[in-house]
């Protein structure tokens, strides 16, 4: 029971309170590929916590036996043990309930997302094919549009479509700016990692830690892929690039009151750059591997001492039953 | 297979450049392409975009004639839509460089980009 209520609490702690701490971080902004990383890694850790949380409420631990048929006797002895009693029996169903509940919510909610994703990307390339000029010395694709706009498809079909009024609007080194900015998004799988981020958000449209996690992960990364952009053509010739494309747009009817996003990028790139130092990033990247781990080793910790230890000296068969509670 | 979209493509394009609904053996003739494909792969092909909703078919006589369902135009506009949609719906299907920014905002960002290439081009000079 110890284990699970741990392992609980951990969970609601990091879906409530880690959002609040880590929302918009300086550091984040200076290092935005590990900023990525660590809201990912948030949730996962957050997922593996509760999915555990729920599994160690319904299974109890069991002493490892190098018989196979043992083995499954104990099993069967501990969860006979631990359900013949009715608190036992309905804490063991919570726990499968919630563990059941988290992974089905998770493998529905992703799939949706991919086939609705692939559907969507698709209809927009049959009609992309139809319509646009493929320029072969740039790689890209040209829609005869007056708004200057630029964007990618991602996927194993990828296209990167730039628009005339875009053409007209950059010189040359903005525009290897903004194909560098797409290219960054589809070496680095962006699409999936903003696929995955949505898919949780939508699962879990109560829980902070999901619904921040995505808007987070969305922003860094496309600061990750303006830094790539800057290390090739400068930054405040990506900064350029940026303003032109941006402002060369009928402004949109719904925008944040705190500044666009698009405003942030252009800061960012404008002020001087400060990357997070290697001992910062190094410290980070611990943490994130510890929160990942976490998880697993509340659990591990008690299952592993379960094998080390004898419980049935005299060989009764309800003392060959320990549960982790 | 890309050949074959490429075909497609190329059809719309006749079409559209037509102005007017086309016979299969119009749009033969506006093709332009080495080499000229077989009247029968034009006319498949022709059929294939009629079903596929591209393209409208109407009795002319003995034959048939086919004309764009809409205009070039009309698609990029839709295509740019989804592209440009301020709903963060779509982050994860398309990857648009960036999003639209309000005037005002622009200028002062213009203001300072000015103010930083200044200082830039100060200190490589000295």
């Amino acid at each position: 029971m110890i284990v699970a209520a741990v392992l609980f609490t951990y969970a609601v702690l990091l879906c409530t309170l880690a959002p609040r701490l880590l929302r918009g971080v300086q550091w984040a902004e200076r290092a935005p590929r590990l900023g990525i990383v660590v809201w990912q890694v948030l949730g996962a850790s957050a997922l593996t916590a509760a999915v555990l949380a729920g599994l160690a409420l319904s299974v109890p631990t069991v002493r490892v036996s190098t018989d196979l048929a043992e083995l499954l006797q104990a099993c069967v002895m501990a969860l006979a043990a631990q359900y013949a009693t009715p608190g036992g029996a309905s804490a063991g169903a919570v726990g499968a309930v919630l563990a059941l509940a988290v992974l089905g919510r998770v493998a529905w909610c992703t799939g949706a997302a991919l086939l609705r994703i692939r559907r969507e990307r698709r209809a927009h390339r049959e009609v992309l094919d139809m319509v646009g000029r493929p320029d072969a010395a740039r790689g890209v694709i040209v829609l005869d549009h007056e708004e200057p706009a630029a964007y990618c498809l991602p996927g194993r079909h990828r296209r990167t479509v730039i628009t005339t009024g875009a053409l007209r609007t950059l010189d040359d080194d903005r525009l290897e700016a903004v194909l560098a900015h797409e290219r960054a998004h589809q070496a680095e799988r962006h699409d999936a990692v903003l696929a995955w981020a949505q898919a949780l958000a939508r699962a879990f449209p109560r829980v902070p830690l999901f619904r921040i996690a995505e808007a987070e992960i969305a922003r860094l990364a496309e600061m990750r892929a303006d830094d790539v952009a800057a290390a090739r053509s400068g930054r405040l010739t990506t900064a350029a690039a940026l303003l032109a494309v941006a402002a060369g747009r009928a402004p949109a009817v719904a925008l944040s009151a705190g500044g666009s996003t698009a405003a942030r990028r252009v800061r960012r790139l404008i002020k001087p750059h400060r990357p997070l130092g290697r001992l910062r990033v190094a410290a980070g990247s611990l943490t994130a591997a510890v929160a990942l781990a976490l998880p697993l080793l509340v659990v591990g910790g008690p299952a592993a001492a379960a094998t080390q230890m004898n419980y049935c000296p005299d060989g009764t068969p309800a003392a060959q039953v320990t549960t982790m509670r | 297979m890309a050949r074959f979209g490429e075909l497609e493509a190329a059809i719309m394009d006749a079409v559209w450049g037509a102005g007017r609904s086309l016979r299969v053996r119009e749009v033969l003739e506006r093709l332009e392409r080495d080499p000229e494909p077989a009247y029968n792969t034009v006319h498949t092909v022709t059929e294939i975009l009629h079903r596929k909703g591209w393209l409208s078919k109407e009795k002319d006589g003995r034959a048939y004639r086919y004309g764009p369902t809409k205009s070039r135009e009309e698609y990029i506009a839709g295509l740019m839509g989804e592209a440009l949609a301020v709903a963060e719906d779509r982050t994860a299907t398309l990857a648009r460089f960036v999003q639209q920014m309000p005037p005002g905002e622009a200028e002062e960002l213009h203001r300072l980009l000015g103010q930083a290439v200044a200082r830039e081009a100060g200190e490589a000079s000295k």
